[in-house]
């Protein structure tokens, strides 16, 4: 998400900038003297709208709700966490005989990030753990922020990784990429409950 | 920049939604014979009309605009210190820390383990390899202890043997040595 904005306000301002440069040249002559003079809103241009009709202000409708339809999606974009939809529930069909339906069960999605985060939170040294999954619930993206009050993070990133292996033994999901970040804290002084 | 970037893009799309509901209503309304709702569109043709790129007024506008998409473009393309540093990859997935933290972290133990005071520092991961800057005020005698402080912290983390240590000490302003330990 955070490279995506950086690209896309890289891409708007280099327009913005290019467009204003433009008219600067325009305005000191530099398409010479009758361009420089010639109205923001030229007669031609007026023309060609008026050729339009009816047809004109339809178009404007249309770019008007095309519009609101990019808008709406940035705003989703930018509202979720890491620019993605968090994972649906997760189905898993128990075996049959195949006969018979033998059933499912539904796990729901946000209860399988917090499952992970609390087995996280038994770690010494885990001040705090946040886990984000996305994608297919059988394949998910998992990105989890620790708060570590620890400086041995080889003993975290191990104890990290047995839980990583224990929810896919758990729950039949294999994440299908993973990102940790730790990011050292003070050590809490409230009593750890868990 | 990210939150500034995440910031304009919330207010870009805001504009976008607004913006086009209200350009999807001026058409409507035009289509239908009404009068314009917010926008007086035809005065504002009129004015444009009556509006050359020579104007005065226009080319302040176009300055200002040029101005400010110059100062965000250098802003987007500027190469800011990353927010995080690659501590490797395995089998399980991509680890990564959080540069300020690590950074408050060095901070913290050479100003409590250490004479240092006023401590300044700086990680910068460079490829396989990181450069950990350090300026402290203290006494010539503490360098050693400082850094050899920063590269047990950095061992414990798993950085990269290569780490390059740079620690830079300043004088106290008043020209007193700083040689007592922390309280």
């Amino acid at each position: 998400m955070d490279r995506r904005n950086r690209l896309l306000w890289a891409v708007i301002s280099f327009v913005i900038f290019s467009a204003a440069v433009a008219g600067l040249l325009v305005s000191a002559g530099a398409f010479g003297s009758v361009a420089a003079t010639m109205p923001v809103l030229s007669d031609p241009l007026i023309d060609a709208w008026e050729q339009l009709g009816v047809w004109a202000l339809v178009g404007v409708a249309v770019l008007g709700l095309f519009l609101v339809w990019l808008g709406w999606r940035l705003l989703r974009a930018q509202l979720r966490q890491g620019g993605q939809a968090a994972i649906q529930d997760l189905e898993l069909a128990a075996r049959g005989d195949g006969q018979r339906t033998a059933g499912w069960t539904v796990v729901r999605g946000p209860a399988l990030a917090r499952s992970i985060e609390a087995d996280l939170r038994r770690i010494r040294g885990v001040e705090r753990a946040h886990v984000g999954l996305f994608g297919s619930p059988h394949h998910p993206e998992l990105r989890a922020q620790l708060a570590v009050s620890s400086g041995d993070l080889e003993s975290i990133r191990t104890q990290a990784a047995r839980c990583l292996e224990r929810f896919t033994a758990t729950t039949g999901t294999s994440p299908r990429t993973v990102d940790i970040t730790f990011r050292l804290v003070q050590k809490s002084t409230a009593p750890r409950v868990s | 920049m990210r939150a500034l970037n995440r910031l304009l893009s919330l207010l870009l799309a805001m504009a976008l939604i607004s913006g086009g509901l209200l350009v999807a209503a001026e058409a409507a309304a035009a289509l239908v014979g009404q009068p314009p709702l917010l926008v007086p569109a035809a005065q504002w043709a009129a004015d444009l009309r009556g509006r050359s790129f020579a104007n005065q007024d226009m080319q302040l506008v176009l300055s200002g605009v040029a101005v400010v998409g110059l100062m965000l473009f250098v802003a987007e393309v500027w190469p800011w210190p990353k927010r995080l540093v690659a501590l490797g990859q395995d089998e399980h997935g991509f680890w990564w820390l959080h540069r300020r933290s690590a950074e408050k972290q060095v901070r913290r133990i050479i100003n409590r383990a250490t004479i240092a005071t006023k401590t300044r520092v700086r990680l910068q991961p460079r490829q396989a390899a990181w450069n950990l800057q350090i300026d402290a005020t203290a006494a010539s005698e503490a360098r050693g202890d400082i850094e050899q402080r920063a590269r047990a912290l950095l061992a414990q983390l798993g950085g990269p043997q290569t780490t390059s240590v740079t620690v830079r000490i300043h004088p106290r302003r008043d020209g007193k040595r700083v040689t007592d330990g922390p309280p």
